[in-house]
C-alpha cells in the first residue's frame, strides 16, 4: 500500500499529535518556504482515520508532488549556482 | 507379498486401530469388535525390531569399493587470501537501489571527511548511477541532488562546500563549489542533457577544484560540453567541513537548524556513488561506466575515496532507518523518512 500525504497548518493545535503519526519528526517534515504549511507523510500500511486529519485533504505521491510544484515549495536554484 | 508390502499393510493396519480406539474413547462406542490397542501396539514395535534386525543381518560389503579413512583432526584449513593493505576490497554490489520519493527522503552523514581532495586546487572524480523518474512523464518539479556538502551558513555567513546536482526543468547538470571567508567565493559550471525518466545514466563530473573551465562533465561515458557560470573561486580561503551544519548529503539541499526542509528534493532511484581524489581520464570514465552494476573493480582504486553503497543498506527495525555503507572511509549514512519497501530490486544492467 502507498503511503499517504497530507499538507497541514504549522498552526495545527494538534501539531504534535499529528507528528506523532508521521514518519519521523519536525525536523525532518518537508516545510513551504513561508514555514506555514508542512507536508505529513504516513507510513506504508498506515490506514487509520486519525480525527486530528480529518480536515485536511489526502495526497497520494503524484498528487502531493504536482501540489508541490510551484515556488511555495521549491528552492531557488540562483542562490546556488552564484547567478 | 514383498516385506515393503507387509509393512505398510501394519502401518494402515495400526493407524486404523487407533482411530477407532480413539472413536470409542470420544463418542462413547464399546470397544467390543475393537482388538486391544496397547496389544497391537506391542506387536508393531516387536515386528519394526525384527525388520531391523533382519536387514542389518542382510548387510554385505559393497564389492570393489576402497574406503578412505581421513583423520578429520590433522587437516589444516587453508587460509583467505588476504589482499595488499592499500588496496580496498570492492565487493560485487547486489542489484537494487534505493528509491527517493521527492517530498521528505534523503541520506546524510557527517561520518566522511573530503576536505583533502574535494576543497579549493584540489583534483577530484564524482560519479554516480541513478535513475530520474518524473511524475507523468514531465520534468515538472524535481531537482536532482546527486552529492553534496552545503553549509547554509545562515544569513551573516555565506554558504560553503560544494553540490553535484541536475535541474530537469531546464535541462541541465551542475557542479558548484563555495567558500565564504571574507566574501562569497563561486565556482560553477553547467552542462545541457535531457534526461529521460525512468532510463539508468552514469553521471561523471572531473574538477582541478579551482576553474571552472576544467570542470568536465561526462554521461554514460561522453563528454558535454561545459558551460562556465561563477569562476571567483580564487580566495586563499579554503572550505571549512568542520563547520555547524556539517552533514553531507544525498537526495536534498541542506539541512539547516533553523530552515531544516525548506529545500527542492529529489525524485529517483539512487544506485551508487564514487569519489576520487584524482581527475580521472576519459578511457576511465569508459571503463567505469562500462562496468554498469558490476562497478567491480574500481578504476584507480588507491584513489578511491568514497563508495557509497545503497544497494547493501540496511534496515534498522527499531530507528525505521536504513545504514546506508559507505565502504572506503568507512562511514554510514544514514535515511531519513525513507520506509523499508524504498530499497527497490533494480540497477543499472
Amino acid at each position: 500500500m502507498s503511503n499517504r500525504y497530507f499538507i497541514i497548518d504549522s498552526s495545527d493545535p494538534n501539531l504534535d499529535t499529528i507528528l506523532g503519526y508521521s514518519v519521523e519528526d519536525l525536523t525532518s517534515v518537508r516545510r513551504r518556504e513561508d514555514d506555514t504549511k508542512y507536508v505529513i507523510k504516513l507510513r506504508n500500511g498506515d490506514t487509520n482515520n486519525y480525527p486530528e486529519l480529518a480536515l485536511y485533504v489526502e495526497y497520494n505521491i503524484n498528487q502531493i508532488l504536482l501540489t508541490m510544484n510551484d515556488a511555495d515549495w521549491q528552492f531557488d536554484l540562483n542562490i546556488l549556482i552564484g547567478s | 507379498m514383498s516385506d515393503l508390502v507387509k509393512k505398510i499393510n501394519l502401518e494402515q493396519k495400526f493407524a486404523n486401530l487407533v482411530y477407532k480406539d480413539f472413536q470409542a474413547k470420544r463418542f462413547g462406542l464399546t470397544p467390543c469388535c475393537t482388538p486391544d490397542v496397547n496389544e497391537i501396539k506391542f506387536t508393531k514395535w516387536l515386528c519394526d525390531y525384527q525388520d531391523l534386525k533382519e536387514h542389518d543381518d542382510a548387510l554385505e560389503g559393497t564389492p570393489d569399493l576402497d574406503i578412505t579413512y581421513v583423520d578429520c583432526d590433522a587437516i589444516v584449513p587453508v587460509p583467505e587470501p588476504t589482499p595488499p593493505d592499500d588496496i580496498p576490497v570492492i565487493p560485487i554490489p547486489a542489484c537494487q537501489s534505493l528509491d527517493f520519493d521527492g517530498v521528505d527522503e534523503q541520506l546524510y552523514t557527517s561520518g566522511i571527511d573530503t576536505s583533502g581532495y574535494i576543497n579549493k586546487g584540489n583534483d577530484h572524480t564524482i560519479s554516480v548511477w541513478f535513475k530520474p523518474l518524473y511524475i507523468n512523464g514531465t520534468t515538472t518539479f524535481t531537482t536532482l541532488y546527486f552529492f553534496n556538502f552545503y553549509d547554509y551558513g545562515g544569513g551573516p555567513v555565506f554558504p560553503q562546500g560544494f553540490m553535484l546536482f541536475a535541474d530537469p526543468n531546464n535541462n541541465k547538470v551542475y557542479y558548484s563549489m563555495w567558500a565564504n571567508d571574507p566574501a562569497q567565493y563561486y565556482m560553477t559550471s553547467e552542462c545541457t542533457f535531457t534526461f529521460t525518466s525512468g532510463q539508468w545514466y552514469n553521471l561523471t563530473m572531473t574538477s582541478d577544484g579551482i576553474d571552472g573551465n576544467n570542470i568536465l562533465f561526462y554521461i554514460n561515458g561522453t563528454q558535454i560540453p561545459t558551460n562556465v557560470l561563477s569562476n571567483t573561486f580564487s580566495s586563499a580561503n579554503t572550505i571549512n567541513y568542520g563547520s555547524i551544519n556539517n552533514f553531507y548529503r544525498v537526495g536534498t539541499q541542506w539541512f539547516n537548524s533553523a530552515t531544516p526542509t525548506r529545500t527542492a528534493w529529489s525524485k529517483f532511484v539512487y544506485h551508487s556513488l564514487r569519489v576520487w581524489n584524482k581527475i580521472l581520464t576519459p578511457a576511465e570514465i569508459t571503463q567505469e561506466y562500462n562496468s554498469g552494476t558490476l562497478l567491480s573493480p574500481a578504476v584507480e582504486v588507491a584513489n578511491l575515496k568514497v563508495q557509497l553503497e545503497p544497494y547493501n543498506s540496511i534496515w534498522n527495525n527499531t530507528l525505521l532507518r536504513y545504514s546506508v555503507p559507505e565502504s572506503i572511509s568507512p562511514a554510514a549514512f544514514t535515511s531519513s523518512n525513507m520506509e523499508q519497501i524504498d530499497l527497490v530490486n533494480d540497477c543499472p544492467q
